[in-house]
């Protein structure tokens, strides 16, 4: 079963751009990952989905229901992280955690401990004394207390130490085998590696790619950059998998897919003063799937 | 409920405040009326060779001064300016600051419907309203009462003392529909002071160069004590003003709220 099915959703600001056309189906127990630069339209594809925007043409369901007309109905069962938390002023933690369960008419007292335990969180101190860092465990105690279908967060690791993030991946990945839904979104293509099953991937409102991650994965791009001394001709770089093929300053810099060791053998016969082996960035890696698109 | 509840206890510490404030006028003022009750001639006297115009502004219709009401409803004046500055500054802030502090994803996101959201904010700050004036009454009464030997009209006093209660719907209903126009409320305190300045100066106006025209244009004038006085009743032109004042602003605020975009964080 679809647990979200969005259909043609497009969303204006006035006149400006939020999403063109999106349509994504997101199946039962999946955890999906939404991926694209920053004002892409992450946000707004999932805040109309909660019903704090609303669309401006095409639908989406939520549980087979109409985000609009059932919304209060379908929230029941979300839990939603925002991109940025801001609480209630003079409010201590467990006041807002108590605010927040008291919208589902559950009794959480227990998870509320269990959870801010495992975050390591002090259920007694103000919020507005925490750091950026405890404001995000607040926020994502507060999506996930009252055990949702459908958890739903936008940015959620910014913020949180290596650690912490972790142990919230491995928070998700248990939700999950009990039978949550994730939809996940990130401008960070390691952190979705991690943990979506499949991504899609958004640009200027539109939806670029969806894709299975391990094919994603499978895609093993590297960007190369060598400094030389003397002034190499950049036809010897020209080889097949090389892309992006630029020379500036005695610095070349391509991205490469293929055997590693093929372009090494060729880097190896230069005299260089530096070399860096990167991962491409998400914009990188993003301009490739255009490419491949045209 | 679980929404109004919060707002109560959002508003608690404003509600304490407020409450003391506009009492505040009453209590700072009234010790005064004995001496002035006993050299009301004086008074008379010298307050004849202020200009006309400035007399009126200040709605001192010079003999009533010498009687408890008319003290009373004098010094009240001040009690509704401030009044009208809470009810407004609740009004503007109820719904806009989920927005300007960015809980609105937090609320918005929950099980609840908005309609659910808009009435019980609103009936959070009319109770705030209400205790404020509860408050207010109870320290009026008691202290208009040990400052006169007269006989108190009390059915009066209970009629001038209530119109703050309806000024401040009035001012609440205004500042609901001021809320609902930007896209976002950046800061409330300098829309309350001028808006409700900008009704008071047009109340001064309207007072000094009896103006009836004017009158429609400021709630301070729609239940005005002197006329209430003076006629034993509210002047019912006035009050299907405000009603209908109230009835629109809040109207408008529903219908713009439900439609809504929550500003993006």
């Amino acid at each position: 079963m679809s647990i979200i099915e969005i259909n043609n959703l497009t969303k204006y600001y006035g006149k400006s751009r939020g999403i063109i056309d999106v349509s994504l189906e997101i199946e039962e127990g999946e955890i999906f990952g939404f991926i694209g630069p920053n004002g892409a339209g992450k946000s707004t594809t999932i805040r109309t989905l909660l019903s704090l925007i609303y669309p401006t043409s095409g639908s989406a369901t939520i549980f087979g229901k109409d985000i609009i007309k059932d919304g209060p109905e379908i929230r029941k069962d979300i839990g939603y992280l925002p991109s940025e938390v801001f609480y209630y002023e003079n409010m201590k933690v467990i006041d807002l955690l108590n605010y927040s369960c008291s919208f589902y008419k559950k009794d959480c007292t227990q998870r509320i401990k269990e959870l801010s335990d495992l975050m390591e969180l002090e259920l007694n101190r103000k919020i507005d004394d925490l750091s950026y860092g405890n404001k995000k465990k607040v926020g994502i105690i507060q999506g996930l207390v009252h055990k949702p279908k459908l958890i739903i967060l936008d940015e959620p690791t910014t913020g949180l130490d290596p650690l912490m993030q972790q142990r919230f991946f491995d928070l998700l990945k248990k939700e999950n085998e009990e039978g949550a839904t994730i939809l996940f979104s990130s401008h960070i293509l390691s952190e979705v590696q991690k943990l979506c099953n499949r991504v899609a991937i958004i640009k200027e409102g539109r939806i670029v790619k969806i894709e299975k991650i391990a094919t994603l994965k499978a895609t093993n791009y590297k960007k190369i950059r060598i400094e030389t001394k003397e002034k190499l001709s950049l036809d010897s770089f020209d080889l097949p998998g090389v892309k992006d093929l630029d020379d500036t300053d005695h610095v070349i810099s391509f991205l490469h897919n293929g055997d590693i060791n093929t372009i090494l053998k060729v880097i190896s016969k230069y005299k260089l003063n530096n070399l860096w082996i990167e991962e491409p960035t998400l914009e990188e890696i993003f301009m490739h799937y255009y490419e491949r698109e045209e | 409920m679980n929404i109004f509840i919060h707002e109560m206890k959002m508003h608690r510490n404003s509600i304490v405040i407020w409450s003391i404030s506009i009492s505040a006028t009453i209590l700072l003022f009234i010790g005064v009326f004995p001496a002035m009750e006993k050299n009301i001639s004086n008074m008379v006297l010298m307050i004849e060779n202020f200009p006309k115009e400035f007399i009126k502004a200040f709605n001192v219709e010079i003999m009533l001064l010498g009687t408890v009401l008319g003290f009373y409803s004098f010094i009240f004046i001040y009690a509704t300016l401030l009044g009208s500055i809470q009810a407004m500054r609740y009004g503007l802030s109820v719904l806009s600051i989920e927005e300007r502090e960015k809980t609105a994803d937090f609320l918005i996101s929950k099980p609840v419907s908005r309609n659910k959201i808009i009435i019980s904010k609103i009936l959070a700050v009319i109770t705030s309203i209400l205790i404020t004036n509860i408050v207010f009454f109870i320290v009026s009464y008691l202290m208009v009462n040990k400052f006169t030997d007269s006989n108190l009209d009390n059915r009066l006093f209970v009629m001038i003392t209530l119109s703050l209660f309806f000024i401040q719907l009035v001012f609440m209903s205004i500042g609901l529909l001021i809320s609902m126009i930007p896209r976002k409320i950046k800061a409330v305190t300098p829309i309350s002071m001028g808006v409700v300045f900008g009704f008071f100066i047009i109340q001064l106006f309207s007072s000094a160069f009896e103006d009836k025209k004017l009158e429609y244009f400021t709630p301070f004038k729609y239940f005005d004590p002197e006329y209430i006085i003076k006629n034993q009743s509210y002047n019912m032109t006035y009050v299907l003003l405000a009603i209908g004042v109230v009835i629109v602003s809040l109207g408008f605020t529903y219908y713009r709220y439900m439609k809504k975009d929550m500003a993006q964080i």
